[in-house]
């Protein structure tokens, strides 16, 4: 039904937007191009956007190539919009894009060290595809030589989209083909060559490195205490290399002492404070699976530990601890020497498992996710397709073990625990969550940063791992999508919530799409250990450097600042709803149809300037009547009388 | 009052239909209008209110510990579990609402009883506030090709339409008699909608008499006027809403539809909606699937998927969006009908009518819209709600799915609509509740041979003295004019947890947007209001300074500021910080310890 020559515009708006805003840095991401467009257009007028217009929206932080002019020869509008030290490697004119959308696009394809540009002019207006070369997960020769001497290439992506292009067969066999080039830089792990987020030298105000500082953010909760202390032992990572240095435990329990708890833990991943109640003093601890084995290993050391972790909270003489696994994984896990905490060890305690599937199940459910939404979707089959991919029933058993933490945490008053395996997959997604409940802090733009810095990044989710930043092996086992899952988690929560977060979801897409892209330092490494090693703080750009640096595009404007309330989600199906905004966004079928986030900025400006006159009155008012006492007051006392009210 | 055995029962508990949250306990009477349930278990005073005519169905469940459950759903959607101690108790109030729920005649209906005390004049004055005959005027009607025609005005040409049809002028009067003759139930192709832009119509009528083979040179010729007076446009659509296989066999029963081989230059097409019977099943399969306890992702979603009423709205929608999209690009003509073309034709020529104008879209154009292509135009209210005892298989949630198509309307374009979602809401507990006259009878000599005029009341003045509820704060009129033209991928029709779910107050999201910016918008009529006193306040105590001619008197620009920054309030906003606060209170956010903590906690288990 739709023609084609509205997806057409759609297409290049989109991508001409995008391309202005390479400059802003966020060129994987349309939906705040999409939105600063509508914002300045009705809706149905969007075949009047061309891509001179659309520079207007690009932020005042762009970095300016100069290196682009000599590298290219052509004409400058086949050419993207260079970033510092973005070097260009190779051109070809007459690539064909096999847009799923559109159809063929006959145009030229440029290959930079950090991203894929591919430009067709013979649209007006232009179509644009500008991706960076991090969201590439796979590329793959299609086929044998067609029937007109053409080879074609596919490119899987991490981004829930699949992109082909087709070219001729290079007559001189010597010359590289572009794609050959596309690989080498889509993959420079793999081929030795460093990742973009490293040459990227790109200054902001702001040094987001310094966004998180782990001894503020525990005094911001209170702590030390007199139950808890920041402990040193893990200085060097010698007690836990993948732990940070930083490590909040019991008063009571001494060093030497962490370090035995550490050898029963495993990769001594031991009970550390994550979050501390502010009022009942309950805690949200993590850590990763005991030591067990199939023999029932007990450590003394350990049972101490926990029972002192109850101990801390004077409100109650119960201790939860919830294994994210589901209890027969947990089993299975004596076999490989680790397992779950005995009750018969652990007095007191209760243990209880929330179901949640491992990595592996959550890469085959995101899989099957994108065979169901990307590039089109069937018709007919809609809601029984989505529920073969078992996506929103993972989302809701994470959600619903947050919910359970947050719950006993606050109504209960009762410390909990919380591991998995290894404590750096489902056990973040489940603090992070639950923190994300329980503490408003966290539901600020920059409290958000501090719970993903402190919860995922100090404490070692493998970001190199699961995303595999620039590493070839698309096959890798490791791969997992357990990051996203917390952010469509975080977006389902405010969907409930729309006016208790200060970010939109802009900013959760922006979120995810560097954490593809390589273009700043935030998602490299493993470990803080790694990290440091590497020194990214000093070699790269941190995210948040480019996100504080323009905070109006991440801001919510419904936002009210609810930061004493505890938000408890409705974790039941009716209320959980498949991502659209980011799993469909490349289906232009799917663009929003109005600007209601503008709508919502507008109506808040003028409540804001009504605001301001209403105080300005009353401050004249406060004034007069101030003034006019005051000369009541003085000498000029004659006057007065004729002051009252005539 | 005779069929009420047992006014007044107590110690019933009402319980919550998904959660096992303790039952309220209260006092459930029964009056001739209302079964009432007043909570007494709770400190402040709770009750529920249910008229007996919005009762769809009573079910006596066998005896329980807890005592007689007694299991009431309404035509709303609103659904409630009692227990009644006594099984005797339980009988009889079974008994009278059964009967009371199930009116033998129009008469006893809440309309003819409800009197909001107003006299005849005003009663007049409400009937006449909404006057589908200016909607024709406003679209330009009488022009060059259109006239309003009286031609059926003892209701002898059709007895099921309006006294007033709007026809192509080059139609005679033999024309319009012999197609009426052709057309099931005498509905002759009349005008719906005319756009003004393209000169294109949308016009509505049943499916012709065809059979097998029969042709009608009357029905050609109206066709034909229909098309010409479209100069523009070289021919014209033929709307068959239902499938094409249900439509074949209307052939072999003397009707069918048209054949493009005997009507010059029509483009004729089928969009498949399905019939009434197919509807009613569907909502009775979703509410199944709305009233599963703690469904699984699975049970939920495929249930969803099966009951295919999501599949139906999308049908409905599809329609629409293909009929707006002739008469604004293709800028021609549309002539739609399914087999009486009271049920689908009345849905799709609405909601074409959305898309096209931005007037139906506003408060008042969407009641003008109702009462043009479903009042009358003779959608079967009566029959289709089952407002009175009657053939249960002539009830069908038509005017329900079309309130719903709406919905997701407005879910699509946010900003486009004057109105808000409580709107649509209240409209469509009016269509059930009979409290008001409008949506009782089937057509219009009906209602005229009922005098509902003298007897009831207009549901339309008392919802327009209450607009400021039912106001979309986000509404833009800027953007009034477009088409809309609305994404139809099956992910945008969701399961509308506003109309099912709406008397479950646990199923409802926690914070609503709407509630947000509603209290935003009432608090800028306060801060307006506090402005003008604190201005008011100053010229006073400017006055006086400058009478006393004071050196530190204000500043000349604030005698220009009223008028100013009226201007600048004109639209919402909010004042004053301590508004938050007040927000705050009214959006539930605080921890509940209800139903929705349950939910894990019972999925563990």
């Amino acid at each position: 039904m739709e023609k084609s020559g509205s997806i057409d515009s759609l297409g290049s708006k989109q991508s001409s937007s995008r391309q202005a805003s390479v400059d802003s840095l966020s060129s994987t991401s349309t939906s705040r191009s999409d939105r600063s467009t509508h914002a300045a257009k009705t809706p149905y007028a969007m075949s009047s956007d061309n891509v001179s217009t659309s520079t207007e929206f690009s932020p005042e932080l762009r970095g300016r190539p100069k290196a682009a002019a000599k590298v290219l020869r052509d004409s400058n509008k086949e050419e993207p919009q260079l970033l510092p030290k973005e070097i260009v490697q190779d051109m070809a004119k007459d690539v064909t894009y096999i847009c799923p959308y559109i159809g063929a696009l006959r145009g030229t394809l440029t290959v930079t060290n950090y991203r894929l540009f591919f430009r067709c002019m013979d649209r007006e207006p232009a179509f644009v595809l500008d991706l960076p070369l991090g969201v590439v997960s796979r590329v793959e020769k299609i086929g044998g030589a067609s029937s007109r001497g053409e080879v074609s290439y596919g490119l899987v992506c991490k981004d829930i989209r699949n992109l082909r292009f087709a070219h001729k067969q290079m007559e001189d066999s010597l010359r590289k083909s572009i794609f050959e080039i596309l690989m080498k830089f889509a993959f420079p792990v793999s081929n030795g060559l460093p990742i973009f987020a490293f040459e990227y030298g790109q200054v902001y105000p702001e040094n987001g490195w310094k966004v998180y500082d782990a001894q503020a953010e525990y005094k911001r909760q209170g702590i030390p205490n007199e139950s808890w202390r920041i402990t040193k032992v893990n200085d060097h990572y010698e007690v836990c290399d993948t732990y940070p240095s930083n490590l909040v435990v019991p008063v009571n329990i001494p060093d030497e002492e962490l370090k035995r708890v550490a050898a029963f833990r495993a990769k001594g991943r031991i009970p550390v404070l994550s979050w501390i109640h502010p009022e009942s003093q309950a805690t949200v601890t993590r850590c990763s699976q005991p030591m067990v084995g199939v023999n029932g290993k007990r450590s003394k050391d350990d049972e101490k530990y926990l029972q002192a972790i109850m101990d801390a909270n004077a409100q109650s003489h119960k201790l939860f601890i919830f294994d994210a696994r589901p209890s027969v994984n947990a089993a299975a896990n004596k076999m490989k020497g680790g397992g779950y905490e005995s009750e018969d060890a652990y007095q007191n305690a209760e243990l209880v498992f929330l179901d949640i599937h491992n990595i592996h199940v959550m890469r085959e459910s995101l899989r099957k996710l994108k065979e169901v939404v990307y590039p089109n979707i069937e018709e007919s089959h809609w809601l029984s397709n989505l529920e073969s991919t078992h996506w929103l029933e993972h989302i809701k058993l994470i959600l619903a073990g947050a919910l359970r933490i947050a719950d006993k945490v606050e109504s209960g008053k009762t410390s909990v625990v919380v591991h998995c395996s290894d404590g750096w997959d489902r056990t973040a997604q489940l603090t992070s969550l639950a923190m994300l409940m329980l503490d408003g802090h966290y539901r600020t733009i920059r409290g958000f940063q501090v719970l993903l810095e402190k919860e995922w990044l100090s404490f070692g989710h493998r970001f190199q791992l699961r995303i595999g930043h620039g590493d070839k092996n698309h096959t890798d086992a490791d791969r997992s999508p357990v990051f996203l899952q917390f952010i469509d988690c975080v977006w389902q929560i405010t969907r409930q919530f729309p006016a208790a977060f200060e970010y939109n979801e802009y900013f959760l897409v922006t979120i995810l799409d560097h954490m593809y892209s390589c273009l700043f330092g935030t998602f490299m490494c493993n470990s803080e250990q790694q990290r440091v090693k590497e020194e990214l703080p000093k070699k790269t750009v941190s995210l948040w450097a480019y996100i504080n640096s323009q905070l109006e595009e991440f801001t919510n404007p419904l936002y009210v600042n609810y930061s004493n309330h505890v938000l408890f989600p409705v974790v039941s199906m009716r209320h959980l709803e498949l991502w659209v905004g980011y799993y469909i966004r490349w289906n232009p079928r799917m663009r929003p149809q109005e600007p209601v986030h503008q709508r919502y900025k507008e109506l808040l400006a003028k409540r804001a300037e009504l605001q301001k006159r209403v105080e300005e009155l009353q401050r004249d008012v406060t004034n007069r009547s101030a003034s006019s006492t005051e000369r009541a007051g003085s000498p000029t006392r004659s006057i007065t009388p004729v002051q009252t009210f005539v | 009052m005779e069929h009420i055995l047992t006014p007044k029962v107590e110690e019933v508990k009402l319980l919550d239909r998904y959660t096992a949250k303790k039952p309220a306990i209260g006092t459930l009477y029964l009056t001739a209008t209302h079964l009432i349930f007043v909570e007494t278990s709770c400190n402040t005073r709770k009750e529920t209110w249910m008229l007996h005519h919005l009762i769809a169905t009573v079910e006596k469940l066998p005896l329980t510990a807890m005592g007689c459950p007694l299991h009431i759903s309404c035509k709303n959607f609103h659904v409630a579990h009692f227990v009644i101690s006594s099984e005797r108790d339980c009988q009889n109030v079974h008994q009278s609402l059964v009967r009371l729920s199930q009116p033998g005649k129009v008469e006893e209906l809440y309309a003819f009883l409800y009197n909001p005390k107003q006299d005849e004049d005003e009663r007049r004055n409400g009937w006449g506030f909404i006057d589908s005959a200016m909607d024709f005027k406003r679209m330009g009607l009488p022009n060059d090709f259109w006239e309003m025609t009286n031609l059926n005005k003892n209701y002898e040409l059709c007895s099921t339409y309006h006294s007033e049809l709007g026809i192509p002028k080059t139609a005679s009067k033999g024309t319009v008699f012999g197609s009426a003759k052709f057309r099931s139930r005498g509905r002759i192709p009349t005008l719906s909608y005319y756009h003004k832009e393209s000169n294109a119509a949308i016009c509505r009528c049943s499916q012709p008499l065809s059979g097998l083979s029969a042709r009608c040179v009357e029905d050609e010729e109206m066709l034909q006027a229909i098309s010409r007076a479209n100069p523009k446009s070289t021919f014209m659509y033929v709307v068959d809403t239902r499938p094409k296989l249900n439509a074949m066999a209307n052939r072999a029963a003397g009707k069918g539809y048209e054949n493009e081989d005997n009507y010059s230059n029509i483009c004729f097409q089928f969009v498949g909606i399905e019939n009434i019977h197919v509807m009613r099943n569907s909502l009775q399969k979703l509410l199944e699937v709305c009233a599963l306890k703690s469904p699984t992702m699975s049970d939920y979603l495929t249930g969803l998927e099966n009951s295919g009423w999501l599949r139906h709205i999308k049908a409905v929608m599809d329609a629409g969006v293909f009929l707006a999209k002739a008469v604004a690009e293709d800028k021609a003509s549309v002539l739609v009908h399914c087999s009486d073309g009271w049920d689908r034709t009345a849905q799709v020529c609405s909601l074409a009518s959305i898309l096209l104008d931005p007037f139906y879209r506003t408060i008042k154009g969407l009641m003008v819209l109702i009462e043009k292509e479903w009042i009358s135009m003779g959608h079967k209210f009566t029959q289709r709600c089952g407002h009175v005892d009657g053939d249960p298989k002539e009830v069908s949630p038509v005017f329900t799915q079309f309130i719903e198509c709406l919905w997701n309307l407005m879910e699509q374009y946010p900003c486009g609509f004057e109105y808000n979602e409580k709107y649509l809401l209240e409209i469509h507990n009016h269509v059930y509740s009979c409290q008001f006259g409008n949506f009782i009878g089937n057509c219009q000599r009906e209602r005229e041979e009922m005098r509902l005029y003298e007897r009831t009341f207009s549901v339309w003045p008392f919802l327009w003295e209450n607009r400021h509820q039912y106001r979309n704060p986000l509404h833009k009129c800027s953007l009034g004019r477009e088409v809309l033209r609305p994404s139809t991928l099956p992910l945008n029709f969701k399961f509308w947890c506003g109309m099912y779910n709406h008397f479950d107050k646990g199923m409802q999201p926690k914070q609503s947007i709407l509630e947000h910016l509603l209290t935003i918008t009432q608090k800028k009529a306060e801060g307006e209001k506090k402005m003008t006193d604190l201005q008011i306040q100053l010229a006073v105590m400017d006055g006086v300074l400058a009478d006393q001619g004071s050196p530190t008197g204000t500043p000349p620009e604030q005698t220009s500021l009223s008028p100013v920054s009226v201007s600048h309030t004109a639209e919402n906003a909010k004042p004053l910080m301590n508004g938050a606060a007040v927000e705050e209170a009214e959006i539930e956010l605080v921890p509940t310890a209800g139903s929705e903590k349950m939910e894990p906690v019972a999925i563990e288990n």
